[in-house]
């Protein structure tokens, strides 16, 4: 808003000097002078206001004395500048605009605008009118703004990132892109316009989702999306900020070649755990094959045994329904036990489900039940009691502890029969389910304790080294932790932990 | 039939393989006695068994021990094996024992019957 009044406002020119006068006096980090320029070269004050001692640090009647007592003020750099500029000022440009740091006598350094108009007075004479500004505030500002906006910047210039800037209700206002091909579209093809507008109808929901999010939250959110690009998946990651009362800064970050990556190490790590468990299977096999032969054996009997009392007209009813019965049973139990393995030996990736750890122990037990009478070893279930489920993958989760078991029978093979002993115990202690494979075996060497879980370690003749390494993969998939630890009485103890879901 | 049927002994850990060959044995015309363990079979049967038909791998006592114990004690029960393991060197052990016949599960009546009547055999004859 600007204020003018006529020169009527005031009843004489005395008041109007007073107005004036009050004025000046009261300007902050400024003041107001009038400096004479002789004919004969030299400059005296003829008015200052008395802002003068704030800015300058001198009082006006050191400067009414000697005029150039100011301008000794400026600091070197500055010197011949501002007498080149004072000298076109007091010639054909007649007026000065220039800026100056003043070396104030208390050692502070300011920075000055001298901003004046100058006329003909008398005698030769020039008069030089106006102000002076400290201006050492608003330098600062304007550096440091100049520093933040430099450094945003080259920010910017290293993103590899694109940057949309975007109102809360979904419309694009700005973008960055270091490359514009990155962006897909023309800039005139987006800006201004909704995202339902230039958007796959499916990624608009959850963007405008996260945008709810993060103004209801004041967080950020992570969108993560695919588009198919010439026939080529590409997969992006969207991190969504709010500011202001409603505008969004979301950056795109294209991460097909990491999830590749990624992929391609969870396909191998699976391939591994693959190839591991059918090694682990392998070595049990006459075990496993016993375990189909014994049902397959009790049919034949039977139906041999049924044969030969009706070709021999001994045949009853009861018993016939009987033996056909037991027949029933062994097929259910030879279908269990190919059940059982079909997931441990099928190529096929398998799903995280909710499941029991408990049952993942008792699949183990009956995959090793002939394998725990070939080795004259006993295996006791310790479980716990309504043990929560955990949202995990069977067949890897079979592997580790069928892993963990078979360490534990190697480990007891060279003592007593009586003294080969193994326990699988289950427990949910906190936030996760613990399973516990206990042996009595002779423990494990301290200096082997820190490296049991590193690849290609082992203490076995025909060991790869592997199998550990793979528990401990699968586990840390599943968010869980694995150990082992040697026991107070006998043996060793392995361990790992599953989280329980977010939700149990 | 007027002979009285001869004794045929089954130790098989496994429940309904045991019930199993109980009753194909039986079918055939032979008494049968059944048991779940080497220790029982030894604690129990008398001299009169003709032939016993072992499991190789039990808990416990093994079929292969049940035979070496048998012999120790001049026992002469003809021994037939039978295993759902393919193991060969439990096989040469049992036969160098004298086993009569080592079967693999699953087998047929046939080869069962064939192997017990010759254990008959070997144990009516007089050493």
């Amino acid at each position: 808003m600007t204020a003018s009044r006529s020169p009527e406002t005031f009843r004489s020119v005395a008041e109007r000097d007073d107005f004036l006068r009050t004025i000046g006096d009261k300007l902050p980090n400024a003041f107001f002078f009038r400096v004479v320029h002789d004919a004969d070269g030299a400059f005296r004050f003829t008015y200052i206001s008395s802002g003068c001692k704030e800015v300058t640090g001198l009082c006006p009647e050191r400067l009414f004395g000697r005029a150039t007592e100011l301008t000794d003020l400026i600091i070197d750099e500055d010197r011949d500048g501002f007498w080149a500029a004072m000298g076109r000022a007091l010639g054909p440009e007649a007026s000065l605009d220039h800026v100056v740091r003043l070396r104030r006598p208390d050692g502070q350094q300011r920075w000055c605008h001298f901003r004046s108009g100058v006329r003909s007075g008398e005698n030769g004479s020039s008069i030089c009118e106006g102000i002076l500004l400290d201006i050492t505030d608003r330098r600062s500002v304007e550096a440091a703004l100049g520093d933040s906006t430099a450094r945003n910047d080259a920010i910017l210039a290293a993103l590899p990132d694109l940057m949309f800037v975007m109102s809360r209700e979904g419309h694009y206002l700005d973008y960055h892109a270091r490359d514009p091909k990155e962006l897909l579209l023309p800039p005139e093809a987006f800006l201004g316009k909704h995202m339902s507008e230039v958007l796959p109808p499916d990624l608009v929901k959850p963007f405008q989702r996260s945008f709810d999010q993060v103004f209801k939250t004041g967080g950020s959110a992570v969108v993560d999306y695919s588009l198919d690009i010439n026939g080529e998946r590409h997969y992006y990651e969207a991190r969504v900020v709010g500011y202001g009362p409603d505008r969004i800064l979301s950056i795109i970050r294209d991460v097909t070649e990491s999830k590749r990556a990624h992929d391609e190490a969870e396909y191998n790590r699976q391939e591994l755990a693959r190839v591991s468990r059918m090694t682990m299977l392998g070595e049990i096999a006459a075990s496993l094959a016993h375990e189909l032969n014994q049902p397959l054996a009790a049919i034949l009997n039977n139906s041999q045994a049924a044969q030969r009392l009706m070709t021999t007209g001994r045949a009853k009813p009861d018993d016939t329904m009987q033996i056909l019965g037991d027949i029933a049973d062994d097929c259910q139990r030879a279908g269990e036990v190919i059940w059982r393995l079909r997931g441990l030996l099928s190529r096929e990736e398998s799903a995280r489900q909710p499941l029991s750890l408990n049952q993942v122990a008792y699949d183990v037990q009956h995959l090793l039940r002939s394998e725990l009478i070939t080795r004259h070893a006993r295996m006791t279930m310790a479980l716990g009691d309504s043990l929560p489920e955990v949202v995990a993958d069977r067949v890897q989760l079979q592997q580790v502890v069928l892993n963990l078991a078979l360490n534990a029978l190697d480990a007891m093979s060279e003592h007593e029969p009586a003294d080969r002993h193994m326990v699988i115990a289950t427990s949910s202690p906190g936030s996760f389910v613990q399973v516990d494979v206990r042996d009595h075996g002779p423990g494990i060497a301290t200096e082997h304790l820190g490296r049991l879980f590193d690849p290609f370690f082992t203490t076995k003749p025909s060991g790869l080294g592997m199998g550990l390494r793979i528990c401990s993969s699968i586990v840390r998939s599943h968010g869980g932790r694995i150990w082992a630890a040697n026991n107070a009485e006998a043996g060793a103890t392995f361990s790992f932990t599953i989280p329980l879901p977010p939700s149990a | 039939m007027t002979d009285i049927a001869p004794l045929i002994c089954v130790v098989e850990d496994d429940p309904s393989v045991l019930k199993g060959l109980e009753r194909l044995l039986r079918a055939w015309g032979y008494d049968v006695g059944a048991y779940r363990s080497a220790r029982e079979f030894l604690d129990d049967a008398g001299t009169a068994v003709a032939c016993v038909v072992v499991d190789v791998h039990m808990p416990g006592q093994t079929g292969l021990q049940l035979q070496a114990e048998l012999n120790r004690e001049g026992r002469r029960v003809p021994v037939v094996f039978i295993t759902g393991h393919g193991d060969a060197n439990a096989q040469q052990e049992a036969l160098s024992g004298g086993a009569v016949a080592f079967l693999k599960k699953p087998f047929t009546d046939q080869d069962l019957l064939k192997a017990v009547r010759q254990g008959i055999q070997s144990s009516a004859q007089p050493s």
